[in-house]
């Protein structure tokens, strides 16, 4: 390994001297230093060491387990819910006597595995209950307890080490808490998601101080999910920020924001690594400190890092990197006419474009961060009405908000930044509490994706319930679908089927239908007025479906995150074409979300991890793409291919 | 502020309110016409009462807010109050106490204001918002965002600044 990392000292030490007046510790006393990439296990989302060094990563459905030599020897677990299967695992931490505790977050509970990989217990299932979690994700250990980042409850839970339940923290509000690590002294440190910070609680859960608030700069965060200490340092996966902040303990705790350093850059070509970073969400440190594991699922990889040689590129000091270059389309999108609604989570606004000439043109953009009314903190679903009212929902505050759109699609095409008036803003939280529940029952939503139908009637997943609330227009609550049923719901669409006619393929009864796509059950499922699912379709096709729309044939056309996949059925479950694969070029998708149909009956893909829309026939042939002008270039030999438009900006 | 901007300013904003309740379309033709593009606005404003309260309808249609600024015109680059009310839409009493929050921005710059105003109840049913700043001439918009229970509703007004 010595001899590994001398090699890699000299044959990979970066040019680029940016930083070494901002910060005060020596090169030397830094991570920075790209050694490798572990590759292999989709989206990984936790890492831990145990203390001889053996390094655990946790991701998409399974522990891999990796030797001093960074050399995989192991690999724990498969997709499904039963005794040592895991979904999704979020968190990882390893106990004094080696028993690793996995974070099931798909699951709802932790799972104990053995140091060999036999399977040692589980407890915990899905709630807000004492005892109950709700995706859960970060870990943290010691001697007695485990701690919990119970991330949907917006809390952390402690346990003892036999899975009963002991306290829970709310540590001053915390907003869907990710990370969580522990010191020698028995301080917690969590990853405060939703609020932009990291809070420090003492081993009794007091709030000691909390670091940080929303921003780019030194000591400012974006979504930060991955925490790590190591001899009296922090690190701090900033995950929209895309590079690793490390500050001193003892600073943090005299209530000093300024970081000891920072690397990391966000990718300039397409899923470029060695040393960019793209979403890191998780990082771990070697006992021995010689090391850094950082973890970034969203481009399915796991980067290790040494001691810096040389100063590290500095994001904010890099003159490419400007505002909305690193930013993504989507996951959703909804279409009227010629008009496109679609979200840009980076910057927390929505944006309308105008698809009429050859290129789609933003006309307005709104929105932004904040708490405000008419502002976002987790944009999670966008919607247009029939008669043309925006809708956007908002995770963290539970809201849903609608502006009026003062722009007629008839003259010429042009940015109107004053386009929209916010009209309401809607607090669901406030309104469940006002319902009468089920027994059970919490009051606590989450909105995500949403649809509104031709009477006004507002359709939104709730990502606590993992159902759809079916509102009024007077925001009275009608009806809950698919609870019980449903296990992740990412996106939604309405159907109108007329009853039995074998040349569309429709069996459904006569009426509304809504077509969930459920990311952790792998199908589609169309519901009408019964409790149960009228039809399901792509069982053992789909994986992770992530998008959903319908054509006016009733066809249902929907994208798969996890094979990079566009699927199209009828209502009878048959799938009639799909297209698309990993990759780059013309047809091909990384991590594809929102599907909508253009009016001239085109689909429209947003090609969420290639920063891009797609435009296809609606055979699937490809047509147009716009986006980021690195990313759409790949497009531009594909045979056929009519045109090419770019953003306003790119 | 010279006296020939404070004249211009108030001209414009009655310009603005008189072509919002108008409600008629010219979408794009010049930077000076307030009017709402497309469909036009369904805010409704009237000429300032006697005693200098502008009144507005919010979007959604549920509230009556009158409101007023001092200084009036709104100086350019100096603080300024507003002083503003609620009713249901369509009845004549001001509700006491009803969440009320003044914001302004500048939707064609995409930003807001440099610092928060602070809201100072001074009677139940009068709030008063002060500090609010208007740092650049051009066009503004002046908020005011209204909550009850889980709904907050939004009536605004835009206001050139010369």
């Amino acid at each position: 390994m010595m001899l590994a990392t001398v090699v890699l000292l000299c044959s990979l030490a970066p040019t680029a001297i940016q930083a070494d007046s901002l910060f005060p510790v020596e090169v030397g006393d830094r991570f920075g230093l790209f050694e490798e990439t572990l590759a292999g296990l989709p989206s990984p989302r936790a890492a831990a060491f145990d203390s001889e060094g053996r390094l655990f990563l946790a991701g998409e459905n399974r522990v891999d387990v990796f030797d001093q030599e960074l050399q995989r020897t192991a690999s724990w677990g498969k997709r499904g819910d039963g005794s040592g299967q895991l979904r999704r695992p979020g968190g990882l931490a390893v106990a004094a006597n080696g028993a690793v505790y996995v974070s099931d977050s798909g699951n709802h509970r932790i799972q104990i595995f053995q140091p060999d990989g036999r399977w040692g217990g589980r407890f915990a299932s899905r709630g807000s209950g004492e005892g109950q979690l709700l995706e859960p994700a970060g870990l943290a250990v010691s001697d007695e307890r485990l701690f919990v980042a119970d991330s949907g409850n917006n809390r952390i839970q402690v346990f003892d080490r036999l899975g009963q339940p002991v306290t829970r923290w709310s540590a001053d509000g915390l907003m869907r808490p990710s990370g969580i690590a522990r010191d020698e002294e028995g301080r917690l440190f969590v990853a405060d998601t939703g609020n932009q910070r990291i809070v420090v609680l003492n081993p009794d859960g007091a709030v000691l101080v909390a670091l940080g608030e929303r921003g780019p700069f030194p000591g400012l965060f974006s979504g930060p999910q991955g925490v790590a200490v190591s001899r009296g340092r922090l690190y701090v996966a900033d995950t929209d920020n895309h590079r690793i902040q490390v500050f001193d303990i003892q600073s943090v705790l005299r209530g000093e924001t300024e970081p000891l350093y920072e690397w990391g850059k966000h990718a300039l070509r397409p899923r470029e690594g060695e040393g960019r970073l793209h979403y890191p969400d998780a990082v771990a440190v070697s006992p021995g400190g010689g090391q850094i594991v950082i973890c970034e699922s969203f481009v399915d990889r796991t980067q290790v890092f040494g001691p810096a040689v040389e100063s590290v590129e500095v994001y904010a000091a890099d003159p490419t990197v400007r505002t909305g270059i690193s930013s993504h389309y989507g996951p959703a999108i909804s279409a009227l006419g010629p008009l496109l609604l679609l979200m840009e989570p980076e910057s927390q606004t929505l944006q309308v474009m105008d698809v009429r000439g050859m290129a789609p043109l933003v006309i307005t953009r709104f929105g932004g961060w904040g708490a405000a009314a008419g502002k976002f903190r987790d944009l999670a679903g966008v919607a247009f009405s029939p008669t043309g009212r925006l809708y956007g929902s908002d995770g963290d505050t539970a809201r849903i908000q609608s502006w009026r759109l003062d722009y007629e699609p008839t003259g010429e095409a042009a940015f109107f930044p004053g386009a929209s008036h916010l009209v309401q803003a809607v607090d669901l939280s406030v309104l469940m509490e006002s319902e009468e529940l089920p027994l059970g029952t919490s009051p606590h939503v989450r909105p995500g994706a949403l649809v509104v139908d031709k009477d006004g009637l507002i359709y939104v997943i709730d990502e606590v319930s993992a159902s759809v609330l079916v509102f009024d227009a007077r925001w009275r609550l009608q009806r809950r679908i698919g609870a019980g049923r449903l296990k992740r719901p990412l996106d939604l669409a309405l159907l109108e089927t007329f009853g039995e006619d074998s040349a569309s393929g429709t069996s459904l009864p006569s009426g509304e239908h809504v077509a969930v796509a459920d990311g952790d059950l792998g199908q589609v499922l169309l519901f009408g007025t019964r409790d149960e699912p009228e039809a399901i379709l792509g069982a053992g096709l789909l994986v992770e479906p992530a998008g959903v729309t319908t054509d006016p044939e009733g066809r249902v056309l929907v994208t798969d995150r996890a094979t990079h996949r566009v699927h199209v059925f009828d209502t009878r479950g048959a799938e009639l074409t799909s297209w698309g694969k990993e990759g780059l070029g013309a047809g091909e998708f990384f991590k594809p979300r929102g599907i909508a149909m253009l009016p001239n009956g085109k689909i429209l893909v947003l090609d969420h991890g290639n920063h891009r829309g797609q435009v296809f026939t609606e055979s699937g042939e490809f047509v147009s793409a716009f986006g980021r002008r690195l990313y759409v270039n790949e497009t531009r030999a594909a045979p056929g291919a009519e045109e090419v438009t770019e953003k306003e900006d790119s | 502020m010279s006296s020939r901007w404070a004249q211009r300013s108030l001209a414009l904003l009655l310009v603005s309110m008189c072509s919002v309740s108008c409600g008629t379309s010219e979408f794009g033709q010049s930077g000076r016409d307030l009017r709402e593009p497309g469909r036009g606005s369904e805010a409704h404003v009237q000429a300032p009462d006697t005693s200098g309260f502008y009144e507005l309808i919010s979007t959604a249609g549920s509230w009556r807010v009158v409101w007023r600024t001092e200084p009036s015109p709104i100086p350019l680059n100096e603080p300024f109050s507003v002083f503003v009310r609620v009713a249901r839409a369509g009845t004549a009493d001001f509700l006491p106490d009803i969440p009320i929050w003044v914001d302004a921005a500048m939707p064609h710059h995409q930003h807001g204001m440099n610092r928060i105003p602070e809201q100072v109840r001074v009677s139940p049913d009068l709030l008063r918002a002060d500090g609010l700043l208007f740092h650049m001439p051009g066009v503004w918009t002046l908020s005011f965002d209204v909550t009850e229970g889980a709904i907050t509703e939004r009536a605004e007004v835009m206001i050139e600044v010369p």
